[in-house]
């Protein structure tokens, strides 16, 4: 068993970077030897694997439930339609329930309150975890399909397998959605370090904010990553008002370079790190691992 | 007449914002009455893109329910820790615990509990504000951090633009989607009449955009597309137009990365009128005339 650093890459705001922060710190750790997963846990929008234009393995399914009411059993007494939460199971009075899919949380109200035991325990497939690998990089990703509602549970299921294999791994670096919600909270608590990658803009910096007061509430050691730091347009001083707000320090600016960008929209995500001091992203691997000790 | 466009995108970052702040300014100075709803309750930006407003209203909303144990019935039973859904309930030495963040409120652990042990609190789901601002309302939400029900809060919000409408005007309804295509997101798309989803020409994007599309299709509503920032990429453009034609989608337009998007905001000003001659600005006023004559077609308006 390994002792497991997990840092957190997140940010507030959408768009900021999280995805390509993560992807390379996570590579400038394996090019220093480490055993490193990379866990992508944004299961709305995962990108992992079309940065990186690599395979990915399905290696598990996540399921979630979904009544189906069997109609010879059904007495129409449309508790269940009382109890969804939801408000998934629509009924008239004399007709067996319908189900609106897309509304239901899979919360199985509905099967424990039937009272004729008419509701089936049907479980459906909401999502599946994949695994993948480049140049020595380990990489686990969930996925939530379209029409469930359960990005939540489909993010902690992605967390807790990542931590299943924690053992084998030196560093795990988890890339989170954007935002400051519940699927946010539970990839940040595992965390040892938070990341927040944030613009130099009035957006950025109150996304900025939320998040910080979220890492604050739940007591984790956050530093602050300015990405597109010389963005035409952008305003550094920003990011620096809430920093020093919350007492949380810029521990790197990552310029706003043409290469990366390019690089990035035409995904040709550079697998080999650059040699060298000029690096920014292997300058902000050692920083955390210095911050760490 | 009540018209009602969701500007949602999959992928963050794109320019949700943007496109909706300019559309908000657009159907306003075309003399619609436009409500403006900020259905990111995670990370609510509209206000700053539309220049801020002054606030009108701000109210705490508890709608949201928690279970709570009472353990001078419970019999430890662990019942309730086996049938919730959402991992909400753990056994510490024996006795079950909630974990706040996680529980839903939905009830399941109530029903199955043979002692009726397990109560429900209202708790905060967030804050509702209502700003006016010189293009329109905005309504916007702040969810509690590190809570679920992001969902319910949409919902709330969509509730509260009905004080706004005036059955003698032609009103419209703009809302900013959250990135993604969970809870929330569902919860903008429910009974609107037609999406926009933004797309940056990346292939992350697209990908995202296209499991956008797939919810989009259970509630069967017409999308048009924007291609954001689509300079910085052109080359890809192709593929997104392709996309578009094969899953029958309008395409409302093309908007360049322009540097005066940043600098509007740094100056508290929507984008078309700080810098109504700009490449990005004449881009957005032409997908509102686009955007009009699409609803047409489609009989959305008359």
């Amino acid at each position: 068993m390994r002792k497991t650093i997990i840092i957190g890459v997140t940010g507030g705001k959408g768009g900021t970077g999280k995805s390509t922060v993560a992807v390379n710190l996570a590579m400038r750790y394996a090019k220093m030897g480490k055993k490193v997963l990379l866990v992508d846990s944004d299961v709305e929008s995962p990108v992992e694997h079309l940065l990186l234009s690599i395979e990915r393995r399905k290696v598990a399914e996540m399921l979630a439930f979904r009544p189906k009411i069997r109609q010879d059993k059904c007495v129409k007494c449309n508790l269940c339609v009382d109890n969804c939460p939801e408000h998934a199971l629509m009924g008239l009075p004399g007709r067996i329930p319908e189900l609106h899919e897309e509304l239901c949380s899979g919360c199985k109200a509905c099967f424990y309150v039937c009272p004729v035991s008419a509701i089936e325990e049907y479980f459906a497939s909401m999502g599946n975890i994949y695994e993948m690998e480049v140049n020595g990089l380990n990489i686990l990703q969930g996925e939530l399909k379209p029409g469930f509602k359960q990005y939540v549970n489909a993010t902690l299921e992605t967390i807790q397998r990542a931590l299943s294999m924690k053992g084998d791994f030196d560093i795990m670096i988890i890339d989170t959605a954007p935002g400051t919600g519940a699927n946010i909270y539970v990839a940040l608590a595992q965390c040892d370090i938070v990341i927040a990658v944030t613009e130099p803009t009035p957006l950025g910096a109150n996304d900025l904010s939320m998040l910080l007061e979220l890492t604050k509430k739940i007591k984790k050691p956050a530093y602050i990553v300015l990405n597109k730091a010389t963005m035409p347009g952008g305003k550094r001083k920003l990011i620096y008002d809430v920093a020093e707000k919350f007492a949380v320090p810029v521990i790197a600016e990552i310029p706003y370079d043409k290469d990366i960008m390019s690089k990035y929209f035409k995904g040709e995500f550079s697998k080999t790190t650059t040699k060298g001091r000029k690096d920014v992203f292997y300058d902000i691997a050692w920083k955390i691992l210095t911050l760490l000790q | 007449m009540v018209l009602q466009i969701v500007v949602a995108s999959g992928k963050g970052g794109t320019g949700k914002t943007t496109i909706s702040s300019s559309l908000i300014f657009l159907f306003n100075s075309n003399k619609f009455n436009v409500i403006g709803v900020d259905a990111d309750v995670e990370a609510p930006d509209l206000i700053i893109a539309m220049g801020h407003g002054i606030l009108r209203a701000k109210e705490a909303l508890s709608e949201s329910r928690i279970a709570v144990i009472d353990y001078e019935k419970c019999t430890y039973c662990m019942q309730c820790l086996e049938v919730c859904q959402f991992k909400a309930i753990k056994n510490r030495d024996g006795r079950p615990l909630i974990i706040r963040e996680l529980c839903e409120g939905c009830g399941t652990c109530g029903i199955i509990c043979p002692v009726r042990a397990i109560n429900y609190e209202k708790i905060k789901t967030g804050d509702i504000l209502e700003f006016e601002t010189k293009y329109g309302i905005i309504i916007s939400g702040r969810l509690e951090l590190g809570r679920r029900n992001s969902g319910l809060l949409v919902d709330l919000l969509r509730e509260r633009v009905k004080k706004y409408i005036k059955s003698d005007e032609k009103s419209v309804v703009i809302i900013d989607a959250a990135p993604g295509i969970g809870c929330p997101v569902i919860s903008s798309l429910i009974g609107v009449d037609y999406t926009i989803i933004v797309i940056e020409p990346t292939r992350s994007s697209l990908n995202s955009a296209n499991r956008l599309l797939e919810l989009t299709r259970h509630f069967r509503i017409p999308v048009g597309i924007i291609i954001n920032k689509y300079n910085i990429n052109e080359e890809f453009i192709i593929e997104i137009e392709k996309w578009a034609e094969n899953n029958a989608l309008d395409i409302l337009g093309y908007v360049p990365y322009d540097k005066s998007i940043p600098e509007a905001y740094s100056n508290m000003a929507p984008l078309i009128e700080y810098r109504p001659r700009s490449k990005a600005s004449e881009a957005l006023k032409e997908i509102y005339f686009h955007l009009l004559s699409v609803l047409r077609e489609r009989n959305i308006i008359e």
